[in-house]
Formats: C-alpha cells, structure tokens, sequence
C-alpha cells in the first residue's frame, strides 16, 4: 500500500427513503415503491423495482403512476429518515472522526490513518457495508479514492450495493473515456455539462486535455476547477464530522396541499415559513438583511425575487412583512400558486444588543418567552393567530428543507 | 392496501432491558394483537418530549407505534391491515 497514497470514501445509500420504508414494511419488499412529501408534492426517492420502470425523483405522482400503474405511494416521514442517518454516522464514526456529511444519505470519509486498523481501504470499505446491512438493514454503494471526487465518481458507477476502489494509478483510464454528463454531482451541472459538449468535449478525458485558457475564457475562474475535475484531481478535504460550516442562509419552503389563488391562504403560509426561518435564525443566533421570496405557479414556472432591507432581523413578523411586500410588489394571483419559499441570506451573529426604545427590548422578551414555551411543548404550541388559515387549508408539522446542519448529531 | 393514520391511545405489554425495548402484543379495538417483530426503531423529539417509534409486524399487518419516554404514553400511529 502507497504511504502517500490518501483514501476516501463515498459512502451513498442505496434508494435511502425507499430502502427505509423497505425495511420498516416488510411487504414492500421487492415492490415498486416511492416516497413523496405530504398532500401531492413529488417523488423524492424510488426503490430500484420502481425505476426500473422509468419512476424517478421529480416526477409527481400522476407521472410516476402512469409509467407503473402498481406503483406503491409512501408519505415520507423525515424524521425517521434523519433518525435512521444518525444511527449510520454511529457506525462511520467507528472507523474515523473523519466523517463529513454531504447529505442525508452521503457521507465522505478519509480514512488514510485509520485503514490499517481494518486491514485495507478496501476491506474497510467491506466491513463497513457488513455493519450498516447487520445493524441498520440498509445496502450502500461505496467508492474509493484519493480524492471526494473520484470516491463520489466510483460509488455512483456501481449502483446498488457496490465497492470500488479508483487507485492514483488508474485514475486516467477512469476518467478518460467517462462522458461529461457523468460528471454531474461532483461540480458539473447539467447546463456546464450541454455547454461543454457544444464546445465539443464530450468526456472526462476530452476536458482534462483542453487548454486551461480555452475554459478560463467560457467559464471564468471555475474554468480552472473544470479542468482538475476533469483530470480528476479536484480535491478539499474531508471534515471533521463535529465541524460546522459558517450558515450563508436559511430558508424553508412549501408545497401548498393544493394549487389556490386565496390570497388569504398565501398570507397565512408566507407567515408560517417566515416563523419557522425566524426560530431557526434564532437558534443558530444569527440575523440577516436579505429576504428572498421564492414562489411556483401551477405551471411551474418558478420566480425568486430578493430584497436587502436596511436593518438586520430575527423576528418571524418582520420577515413575513418584507416577504409579503416582495410578493405583492412582484407578482398577482391571476395563476395558482403551487409552492412558495422564503429564505434569508446576508447573516451576521446576533450580538445581544441594548435597545434604546423599550418596545424592542420587550419585542425580544415575548419572542424569547415564546421560543421557551414553544421548546418545551413543540413546534407552533404558540403561533400567530393567522397560521389557522394555513392550518384549515391544510399544513404539515415539518416543512420540505433540511439543513446538513440538522443531520448531524451535536455533543 | 395502504398505510392508514391511527393516533390512539393503546395499552401494551412491552419488555425493557437496559437499552432495549420489545413489545409481546398490544390491544387495539378490544383485540390483543401479537407483535412478530420490531423492523426498525428511531427517535423524534416533541418539545422536550423523547419519542421512541417502533416499526412493527403483527398479525395481519404492519404497525407504527410510539411511547412517549416523558409521560410513558403508548400510541398506535399507523398501521396497514390486511
């Protein structure tokens, strides 16, 4: 084994809501099932029987049902899912404490110091599938390589219930002849992946040989990162998995039971988001300017629309204010709506200010008196009187989003 | 068949050992219905409510129960019966 040599893993469950659903049920073993949010949404994960019918995440149900009329309908259930993913971080952590979750069903690992304890990377990796199967009951692909982009490129190749192993060596043979489309997820979109292929680069190995200064001039600075992910080289390291990225934004949005032109409704669930990324903001004791509205009609056209405001804020109601001027400002309800979203980016850390005016100090004591209450008898027990509108129309306890931040067990 | 919302308030004879937790049966509509198997196991938090799920086979069908760790508090949430 190469000392120098660095090994990482890609460890990428199988079907993972699916799978779960799978294990839980056992009579939708072996069916084609698909897991979708509450009320009508889209299908976020199928079960490998369902895809092979063509069943696949982002289609909605009508679609899906369509391409396999015996297609099993499954609610998903997040928490369970996050609970489930806490359980494999326990299993990681085992092997190393470089664990880096990329998202709820994909972890890296680096496991260059520890993989002699175990035998080889490869080994590693054997045991490691062994343990998730005997004490979870769940099947994964994994990858390995020298770097999070070749261990992510090899785990995706062998789906499911694979290991394989990309050595420095073999690196160029890997990559050579793999078509650009391949490359997505590890940097590539599909819109960098169709303008390179205009450009006539159609594999990894075409990408690695064009000139630096023919992508710099396309694609700007990331024409530099397009060329090492080509060459297969581009590498950042593997966290620590106790370690927490600085938080850019927060933001949750929403898939409304039906498709309304009831201004009301939209109100009352614009508030609702704006409550539930206020908490949130809170928690991580951060405040921001920028309030971001996003909203889907019943086409599904999509349109974001963004506003920096001139003070900085954590309060659900000033954010619902600054959401609901965007929304009126920017669009009608000639359409139906279908989902909206409302994020908050430009964070800073809240300091805890003295206000001159007693109004926001009292403002501050009723939102922390809230949050008090709220944390110990659950999420909304105390909530606008507006949020019954959302409620009558139909609401669920959790929204869509999760943050990578609320995968992660915290000491 | 398809998963059907209980939410009911249910008495079960369950075992615990030290971080463990196995249920013999439970009664639901006046019946006693034997537990085969516990399938999968996670926790949620309700407040400062703990809540341990089960993922349960029994007879006739598959069953999400819930015991609330504060108030010891059992509730069928779900099941789907044949």
């Amino acid at each position: 084994m190469d000392e120098k040599e660095k090994y990482i893993l890609l460890i990428d469950m199988d079907a993972y809501f699916a799978s779960v659903e799978q294990i839980c049920n056992p009579s939708l073993k072996g069916k084609p099932v698909a897991v979708c949010g509450e009320g009508r949404t889209v299908i976020t994960t199928a079960s490998y029987e369902a895809r092979k019918f063509g069943v696949k995440t982002g289609l909605t149900i009508p679609e899906a049902k369509k391409l396999c009329p015996h297609l099993i309908i499954v609610k998903g259930d997040l928490e369970k899912y996050v609970d489930t993913s806490l359980n494999i971080h326990k299993i990681l952590l085992d092997f190393t404490d470089k664990v880096e979750v990329f998202s709820i069903d994909e972890c890296f690992m680096d496991i260059t110091d520890s993989y002699k304890l175990f035998g080889s990377p490869f080994d590693t990796g054997l045991m490691i599938k062994k343990r998730i199967k005997e004490e979870i009951g769940l099947s994964c692909s994994i990858g390995i390589g020298p770097n999070k982009t070749i261990a992510k490129l090899a785990a995706k190749l062998f789906k499911p219930d694979g290991l394989y192993e990309v050595k420095s060596s073999a690196i160029e043979g890997f990559m050579n002849f793999l078509p650009v489309e391949k490359l997505q997820g590890v940097g590539i979109g599909d819109k960098t992946a169709m303008k390179l292929k205009m450009l006539g680069i159609n594999t990894a190995g075409d990408l690695s040989r064009t000139s630096s200064m023919l992508l710099r001039a396309y694609f700007g600075i990331n024409g530099y990162i397009l060329k090492k992910i080509g060459q297969g080289l581009y590498d950042t390291p593997v966290k620590k998995y106790l370690y927490q990225d600085a938080i850019k934004s927060v933001g949750h949005s929403y898939t409304l039971p039906e498709d309304t032109k009831d201004e009301s409704v939209i109100k009352s669930y614009i508030l609702m988001l704006s409550e539930k990324v206020a908490r949130r903001m809170r928690k991580y004791n951060v405040k921001g300017r920028t309030i971001i509205f996003i909203i889907r009609y019943s086409d599904f056209k999509t349109y974001m629309k963004r506003k920096t405001i001139k003070y900085l804020t954590y309060d659900g109601n000033e954010i619902y204010l600054e959401a609901l001027k965007i929304f009126k400002e920017n669009f009608n309800l000639k359409n139906k709506i279908r989902m909206i979203g409302v994020t908050v980016s430009n964070l800073i850390i809240a300091d805890r200010e003295k206000f001159l005016f007693d109004f926001y100090e009292k403002k501050n004591k009723l939102i922390k008196v809230i949050d008090d209450i709220n944390d110990k008898f659950g999420e909304f027990t105390v909530r606008p009187a507006l949020l019954t509108i959302a409620e009558k129309f139909g609401i669920v306890k959790k929204c869509a989003l999760i943050g990578s931040r609320q995968i992660k067990k915290h000491n | 068949m398809s998963i059907t919302v209980i939410k009911q308030k249910i008495d079960v004879c369950a075992i615990f050992k030290k971080n463990f937790v196995s249920i013999k049966w439970f009664e639901w509509k006046g019946q006693q219905i034997e537990v085969n198997k516990i399938t999968h196991k996670w926790y949620t938090k309700d407040g400062q409510n703990k809540i341990l799920h089960l993922a349960v086979t029994g007879e006739n069908g598959y069953y999400e129960i819930s015991y609330n760790i504060n108030t010891f508090e059992w509730i069928l949430e779900k099941t789907e019966v044949e």
